[in-house]
């Protein structure tokens, strides 16, 4: 299948002229799980927010994204979510006074079939007891990423950015989101995963490795896998204190 | 002109549906317009004297201790076709063991110029439970002055929960005054929920003084001021007893422009293991909520309505 979102040699820079995204490049096809690897500071988040034009990351300093064959530089985050791209941010935000069941419904404004309830069982979340519960502080973190989850499958778009959604979640469950994350292909949303699980990418089609701000390699997951754990882990320029950690420990 | 009793308290019923408040006049135990007695029911377990003075009404509330209301008490206190000086003093007495659950809607109708002062004192005891809802509709084309100020003394081991609710038309010039006493192991929780509008001018203050050990206080606040607003929010805590704990949070959210805010938190501990916390946040809805619900498809302005909502609901 074609690509269903493709990313042009994308280039961000800061308004204080630190270099973020060098570069990128990465087409995403449709239906598929594609994982994108890195170390922290790699630039994965400001990757995946200048896809969904989300925290003031709308235009790029260079390049395009395409999504569905148009480009969508600058357009706002909600003309991209109703033209079917959303994000679940890394760290999600709470409210006051809404109910789980009312966001989910909002979530599902423009799929009159979602069901609800289904996709909080889905999500490991008994509807009996987590629909009347506020999405505010009282949640766990797990339970708050649970619940977005939940809202992405209620919304079924054509492609989610999901920015560490298994971070915070038990490690009994990782296994069970992985499905969840097939389910989700197969009902037709295209998944581009930001992990640091190896378990997780396990289960892609594919996987990016994203060092220093470019794309350095796209293909099967666990040779992605491999090189991460062979070469990012152990680079300088990412991570200079677990490398000297490494060499304290080799001494 | 004077409406026919009947239906004046059917325009109030018809302001509570307004304001969200599904309620028909069988439920109501209580109606006066200003100094006018509509509707008066005897309750089960309450005693209350209601007399009508020249500006309003003075009230007597008595529970007997260890009675148990196992219904909503609702309350009308409202003014449907009189405007001017209005005066209610209302004093509520919980007695020992005893429970309770008392709304009170202030109902202000259309086209009126009022000044009106609720003065409510509450005196809750020894593992007594209270809990009190104002509710407030005030429609959009009277001139308020409006004084709500509300005393409560706690004594041991006694909870009490007040929710303040402003939240529909306009609020006029408000101010609400809470004075809290809060005895050993008892616990206060006070709410408001504001939303002030064009030329309104708010002003919630809340003083809660923790006098018994282990006494607990929170006061929480939601403000929201619209275009042309002021609003004000002043939380005083005295931790004054071995162990007492208060936190108050108050968040002022702006939507608009020309806006004045204020936000004063005192805290005022005379003992070393008090514990005081506050929580304030002045400014506008936070980006990331409102992200969070644009990538669902809402546009901003309908995410800031669905964050506002929840906020005051
Ligand atoms: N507005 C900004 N100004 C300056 N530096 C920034 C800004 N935003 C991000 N950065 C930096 O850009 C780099 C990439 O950040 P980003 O959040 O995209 O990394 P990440 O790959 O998602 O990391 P993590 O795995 O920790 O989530 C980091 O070094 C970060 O500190
Ligand atoms: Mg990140």
């Amino acid at each position: 299948m074609g690509a269903l979102l493709e990313v042009r040699n994308l280039k961000y820079r800061t308004e204080e002229g630190k270099e973020i995204l060098k570069g990128v490049n990465l087409d995403v096809k449709e239906g598929e799980i594609h994982v994108l690897l890195g170390p922290n500071g790699a630039g994965k988040s400001t990757l995946a927010n200048l896809i969904a034009g989300a925290g003031g990351y709308e235009e790029p300093t260079e390049g395009e994204i395409i999504f569905d064959g148009k480009v969508i530089n600058g357009k706002p985050l909600y003309e991209r979510a109703k033209m079917g791209l959303t994000i679940a941010f890394q760290e999600p935000a709470r409210f006051e006074g809404i109910t789980v069941e009312e966001y989910l419904k909002l979530s599902a404004r423009n799929n009159p079939d979602a069901d609800i309830e289904e996709c909080l069982r889905k999500v490991g979340l008994d509807p009996c007891h987590y629909l009347h519960r506020f999405v505010d502080d009282s949640l766990s973190g797990g339970e708050r990423k649970r619940i977005e989850l939940a809202s992405i499958m209620c919304m079924k778009p054509k492609l989610a950015v999901l920015d560490e959604i298994d971070s915070g979640i038990d490690f009994v469950s990782i296994d069970e989101i992985g499905n969840l994350f097939k389910t989700m292909r197969d009902e037709g949303t295209t998944l581009l995963v930001i992990t640091h699980r190896e378990n997780i990418a396990n289960i892609a089609d594919r996987a990016s490795l994203l060092c220093d701000g470019q794309i350095v390699e796209t293909g099967d997951p666990r040779k992605i896998i491999k090189k991460f754990e062979k070469e990012c882990l152990v680079c300088e320029v990412q991570n200079p204190s677990l490398v000297k950690e490494v060499k304290v420990q080799n001494n | 002109m004077k409406l026919n009793l009947d239906s004046r308290i059917l325009q109030g019923i018809d302001f509570l549906h307004k304001v969200g408040v599904n309620i028909q006049p069988q439920d109501l135990a209580f109606f006066v317009d200003k100094n006018e007695i509509l509707h008066k029911k005897p309750l089960q377990g309450i005693k209350s004297e209601v007399i009508p003075t020249e500006f309003g009404i003075k009230m007597r509330t008595v529970i007997e201790p260890g009675v148990k209301i196992d219904y909503p008490v609702a309350l009308c206190f409202g003014n449907i076709s009189h405007g001017g000086e209005h005066i209610n003093e209302q004093e509520l007495i919980v007695g020992e063991g005893a429970e309770v659950k008392i709304y009170t809607f202030a109902l202000i109708g259309p086209g009126q110029t009022l000044h009106r002062k609720d003065l409510v004192t509450v005196r809750i005891g020894k593992n007594a439970k209270v809990e009190l809802y104002d509710i407030h509709y005030h429609d959009r084309s009277a001139d308020i002055n409006f004084y709500a100020e509300l005393n409560a003394y706690l004594d041991e081991g006694a909870y009490f929960y007040n929710l303040l609710k402003v939240t529909d038309q306009k609020s006029g010039k408000f101010r609400t005054k809470f004075y809290g006493e809060v005895g050993p192991r008892a616990v206060a929780v006070v709410e408001a929920k504001m939303k002030a509008t064009e030329g309104d001018d708010v002003v919630v203050e809340d003083i809660m003084k923790l006098v018994g050990e282990e006494a607990r206080g929170l006061s929480k606040s939601r403000i929201i001021a619209l275009d042309g607003a002021k609003a004000e929010f002043i939380g005083e805590a005295y931790g004054e007893a071995p162990n007492s704990r208060c936190h108050i949070d108050c968040a002022e959210v702006v939507k608009g422009e020309n806006v004045v805010l204020k936000n004063i938190p005192v805290l005022v501990s005379t003992n070393e293991t008090a514990k005081l916390t506050h929580e304030a946040s002045i400014g506008k809805i936070d980006k990331k909520q409102l992200e969070t619900l644009m990538a669902k498809g809402l546009t901003e302005d309908e995410a800031t309505e669905v964050v506002v909502q929840g906020m005051l609901r």
